[in-house]
Parts: structure tokens; C-alpha cells; sequence
């Protein structure tokens, strides 16, 4: 499947421009590593050794560098999560305004636990560290959406908004 | 009640208030012009030492003595950076300035540049931030639209750009030479000190680095003098500063006041006063990292000398406040936490530290502790401190010793009762 899917992305015109623009938009390229791993974990929602091999050698480094970055840094993932990726705040702030009746709220909802994802593949749960928006807590990123102080109601409202 | 001045946040809430045209519209990158016109590099350095501008990151380090600290001359090649990482637990003021008025911050990066006669400023902002980059990103290219950045801006014969970056998820990069390793697409990974980054920084490169509210800073000082900053709130830090509050507070927020505001007029007037109605029980005052108080150590000044006294930090002037619904051992426990999971590894004071002060912790929460472990956490913390390459042991080491010796009698309690005595109270929260 990885494999498949990286082989499409690598062959995809408007990918590959965005990587060259990219590249070229910074003093060295090496800095572009990191913003061309968040494109094909937006894409892919991971990013699979064989797009590690591929950057790699675009970029003049070692499989073994690409992957140490990979693995390094929390937002990278080589599997994949579910299409809705849901990052509860579990940090004192949002702990001290509720995020803990929130996490087992969706835990119970959606019948898996932190670093599960749904049967159907929709939805992925994982528990993150502060994300900058304590005075919101409890707070929600569903991907790139954030949603602040996030009543258990909310939870439901949001859940049932995406498909 | 101290009055909320509205300097750093002045742009906050006008309409359109990211855009170019809305900024140029009340002043906005008038004072860019004036400095590249009218003022050498020198002078304008000289006008932000004279302000006395405190880094508004965590330490505190004067920014325009740190920016005289890069070679001079612009056949030098330095960079800047621009700290966006905002991580600290507790810390969210960044957030409010880069979604509201980026441009003011990028004003202050220019100006910082010329100062220095850097080449250009990376803008690394944290990965969890999608919407702030975006909105950074777009106030770049505006600024690059308006000759504001670029080749010869405004007819000066000044080149300079903006690149922006983002994190990807790791506390540690907010650490000026970790970040600088992420910029390079490495693991962010903190580089031992000297040689500092004034001296090798960027690929190498020399660089200065300040964070988001210090670079916002600097277009205020330029328009109005070095002695009107100076005058604002603290002698030892002047300005005003972006107080975060949060946790059981009524109204949790962003607040600008002039720095030296007490604790408790930010607590109980600014804010709110306590969630739930319920007796103060502590606040951490400065970001997760600093020493906790308790209740009766609020009659205090929020700046590095008052907050000096009762033995903790102003640090990045987020503050978290408990009720007394909050059992002290899980609130560190959650803290230690924190820690463990960003500890980077690389120095094994904190590698092994951060660990077992989570697993000591989190035995008395859950009933397994013993009456030596207070002593042990102590012992633990009081290894880590100081013996590793960045701050983040010391970060980790702070809260848990300050926590033992604030609250001891709670933590002792959970060894001698073999349980949490406050499992049955349930904690206030917001929702």
C-alpha cells in the first residue's frame, strides 16, 4: 500500500513542484527537509520509508538521517492515522479545565484509546502536549482545525460535522 | 486596578488587522522607514540597548546587548531567527500577536535587521500552528509586495528576507541551537555552548535569536524613544509584558500590562479571580518550568526582582493557577510527564532523570509510594540540575523540587495513606 501510494506521489506533477519550490525557497535546501515531510504526512498521513529513501537522495542525505528526523519529531508518523486525526491537550493547563473528561469522553465515543484508531479508518485519537492555547483549554486540534475550550457537547457537535 | 495598556496588543481585534493595509493604516512601518533613512545600524542598536529591552522568551537576556554581540559590518553574513516555537506550558501569548498583527513583528524583525545588517530572519514557528504560519507567511509576501523585504528596501540599499519554517512537534526546539539543528533539518538536538550563536549559528552562520513579543517590541521603542519604554512599568524590565493566565481563573487570557503589576491584581482583578469560587491553593508564575508558589506568596510584583524574592522566575510571565481542588502530586505528575516525553535524550542526567521523577511521582499518585520518596525526588532533581548540555533538565528538576518543598505534607500524605487523599474531590474544571 505504502509503497503504491509514495510510488503515485513521487510521479505527481503538482507534488513534485510543490517540493522543487520548496527547495529552492531557502538559503540551503537541507532546511527544506522538514516542510517536504509535512506535505507527504498531509498527502499520505504518514511518511513511509520509501518517500524517506526517495527525499533523501532529492536532498543529498542518508535514508538513516531522513529517518532519524522522521522519528524524532511528534508529527511524523510511518503509519498511517485515520482521516480525522483528534490531539487532545493533555497538559496542566487544559487538565486543570477539563481535557480529562474530554479524552475519556472520546474514548468512550469512538471505542478506542489514545494512539487507536477507528475500525472504518475515519477517526485516530492521540494526546498531545500543550499546544499554545491554554486559556482555550480544554482544547481540540482535529487536523489542522483547533477548537477551544470544548465542552463534551462541542466533542459531539464536531464529530458529527465531519463525515 | 493597574490600567491594561494596549501597545504590543494595539491591533488586536481591528478589523483585518493581519493585513499590510490595516497596519500601515495606525503608523504601521513608519518606523521602518525612519531607521532606514534617517538612522545608521549603530544608532538604531543603540536605541534598543537604551530601552533596556528585556528577551520576552524565558531568560530574560537583554536583546539589544545580544544583538551587539554579532560581527559587525554588512559584508558578514548573519542571519536572524525569529523564536516562534511557542511550547512553555502555560505560555500562549505569541499565539495572540502572530494570528493578530504578524506584521508587527515582522516590522521589528526588519528593523533588527538593519540593525545588525543581517542577510535575513528565519520565522520558525511551531508545527502545531498551521494557522499562524499561514497567516505569518501571507504578511511576508505583503511585505515583499510593499518593498518592505527584498533587494534595496525602500531605496536603501538594504537587502533582506524572511523565510518562514515550521516545527514538527518537539518542545525542545523552542532551545535557541536545537531550533537552529531543526532549521537544518536535523533532529533538534540542543548544541553544547560555546561556541554560542552569535558566533555559529544557522548552517554555521553567525545569528541572533529573540522571540516573537521581543521582536514586536521594537517598532515601539524606534517610534517613541528609549526613554518612553523606559519609563513603562519596571526599571530592571521595562515595557509592558503579554500576561497569560490560565488554568482555575474565571477569565483566562492574554492581559498586557506594564511589567511589576502584583500577582494577586492579576488574579483576582484581570482574570477573574479562582474558578469554582474555591480558596487559591498555587500558581506556577512564569511557564511549567519555574518554582510553583502557594496561596499566601501572591502579594508579589511580576518582574525578575519581585518574583526573585519569593524564589521563582518570571520565565515567559505565563501563569497557572490551582484551586484547591488540585491534588499538588498529579499536577506534577502531569508536569513530569510533560518533561520526560521532551527530554531529547541526548544528556543522561535528563534522559534517565525526567523518567524516574515521572515514575516516583506517579507511584505516590497511584498508592505505591514510599515515605523516602519526597527525599528521592529531591535527590533525583538535584542530579539533573546544572549537569546537562541545555536548560530543559534544569526545566524539569525546578517544578518537581519546588513542588516537594512547597507541598511536602501533601506528598507525604500519599505515601502514608498508600493513596491519593484527594481522590474523592472532584477537580473544578471549565466545561
Amino acid at each position: 500500500m505504502s509503497e503504491q501510494d509514495v510510488a503515485e506521489l513521487i510521479k505527481n506533477p503538482e507534488f513534485l513542484a510543490k517540493v522543487d519550490r520548496l527547495v529552492k525557497s531557502y538559503p540551503r535546501p537541507q532546511t527544506a527537509l522538514i516542510p517536504i515531510l509535512h506535505l507527504c504526512q498531509a498527502e499520505l498521513r504518514h511518511v513511509p520509508v520509501e518517500f524517506q529513501a526517495f527525499i533523501a537522495e532529492r536532498l543529498g542525505l542518508t535514508p538513516a538521517h531522513v529517518r532519524g528526523v522522521v522519528t524524532f519529531y511528534e508529527m511524523f508518523s510511518e503509519e498511517p492515522h485515520g482521516r480525522y486525526l483528534l490531539q487532545v491537550c493533555k497538559t496542566l493547563p487544559c487538565m486543570l479545565r477539563g481535557s480529562e473528561a474530554l479524552l475519556e469522553h472520546l474514548q468512550n465515543k469512538l471505542g478506542i484509546r489514545p494512539g487507536g484508531t477507528t475500525q472504518d479508518g475515519r477517526f485516530s485519537l492521540i494526546t498531545v502536549e500543550c499546544l499554545a492555547c491554554c486559556d482555550g483549554g480544554p482544547s481540540l486540534m482535529v487536523n489542522e482545525a483547533l477548537h477551544k475550550s470544548v465542552t463534551l457537547a462541542d466533542a459531539d457537535r464536531i464529530l458529527s460535522e465531519l463525515e | 486596578m493597574t490600567e491594561v495598556l494596549k501597545l504590543l496588543t494595539r491591533n488586536v481585534g481591528k478589523p483585518n488587522s493581519t493585513h499590510v493595509d490595516a497596519y500601515m493604516g495606525s503608523g504601521g512601518y513608519e518606523p521602518l522607514m525612519t531607521v532606514l533613512h534617517k538612522w545608521t545600524p549603530e544608532q538604531t542598536l543603540n536605541e534598543v540597548k537604551g530601552a533596556n529591552l528585556k528577551g520576552r522568551g524565558g531568560a530574560g537576556f537583554p536583546a539589544g546587548l545580544k544583538w551587539s554581540f554579532l560581527p559587525r559590518g554588512k559584508e558578514v553574513l548573519k542571519y536572524l531567527v525569529c523564536n516562534a516555537d511557542e511550547s512553555e506550558p502555560g505560555t500562549f501569548k505569541d499565539r495572540l500577536l502572530i494570528e493578530n498583527d504578524p506584521h508587527s513583528i515582522l516590522e521589528g524583525i526588519i528593523i533588527a535587521g538593519w540593525a545588525t545588517q543581517a542577510a535575513g530572519c528565519f520565522f520558525y514557528i511551531r508545527g502545531e500552528m498551521p494557522a499562524g504560519a499561514r497567516i505569518f507567511q501571507k504578511a511576508v509576501d505583503q511585505a515583499y509586495a510593499k518593498g518592505f523585504l527584498g533587494k534595496n528596501i525602500l531605496g536603501s540599499g538594504f537587502n533582506f528576507d524572511v523565510w518562514v519554517s515550521r516545527g514538527a512537534g518537539a518542545y525542545i526546539c523552542g532551545e535557541e541551537t536545537a531550533l537552529m539543528d531543526s532549521l537544518e533539518g536535523k533532529r533538534g538536538q540542543p548544541r553544547l555552548k560555546p561556541p554560542f550563536p552569535a558566533g555559529y549559528g544557522v548552517y554555521g552562520v553567525p545569528t541572533n535569536i529573540n522571540n516573537v513579543e521581543s521582536y514586536a517590541n521594537v517598532p515601539l521603542i524606534i517610534k517613541n524613544g528609549a526613554s518612553w519604554y523606559t519609563a513603562i512599568g519596571s526599571s530592571s524590565a521595562p515595557g509592558t509584558r503579554l500576561f497569560g493566565i490560565s488554568g482555575h481563573v474565571k477569565r483566562p487570557g492574554v492581559f498586557e500590562l506594564p511589567s511589576g503589576v502584583t500577582l494577586r491584581e492579576l488574579i483576582y482583578e484581570h482574570a477573574g479571580g479562582i474558578l469554582g469560587d474555591r480558596p487559591l491553593k498555587a500558581v506556577i508564575p512564569g511557564g511549567s518550568s519555574v518554582p510553583v508558589l502557594r496561596a499566601d506568596q501572591i502579594d508579589v510584583t511580576m518582574d525578575p526582582d519581585g518574583l526573585k524574592a519569593v524564589g521563582t522566575m518570571l520565565g515567559s510571565a505565563g501563569v497557572i493557577v490551582m484551586n484547591d481542588s488540585v491534588c499538588m502530586v498529579k499536577a506534577l505528575l502531569n508536569l513530569m510527564e510533560f518533561y520526560a516525553h521532551e527530554s531529547c535524550g541526548q544528556c543522561t542526567p535528563c534522559r534517565e532523570g525526567t523518567h524516574w521523577l515521572e515514575l516516583i511521582v506517579r507511584r505516590l499518585e497511584e498508592g505505591g509510594g514510599r515515605p523516602s520518596d519526597c527525599d528521592l525526588i529531591l535527590d533525583v532533581a538535584g542530579n539533573i540540575m546544572g549537569r546537562t548540555i541545555c536548560p530543559l533538565g534544569d526545566a524539569a528538576a525546578m517544578p518537581a523540587i519546588s513542588f516537594v518543598q512547597q507541598f511536602r505534607q501533601e506528598f507525604e500524605a500519599h505515601a502514608r495513606e498508600g493513596r491519593c487523599p484527594m481522590r474523592d474531590v472532584r477537580m473544578t474544571a471549565a466545561i
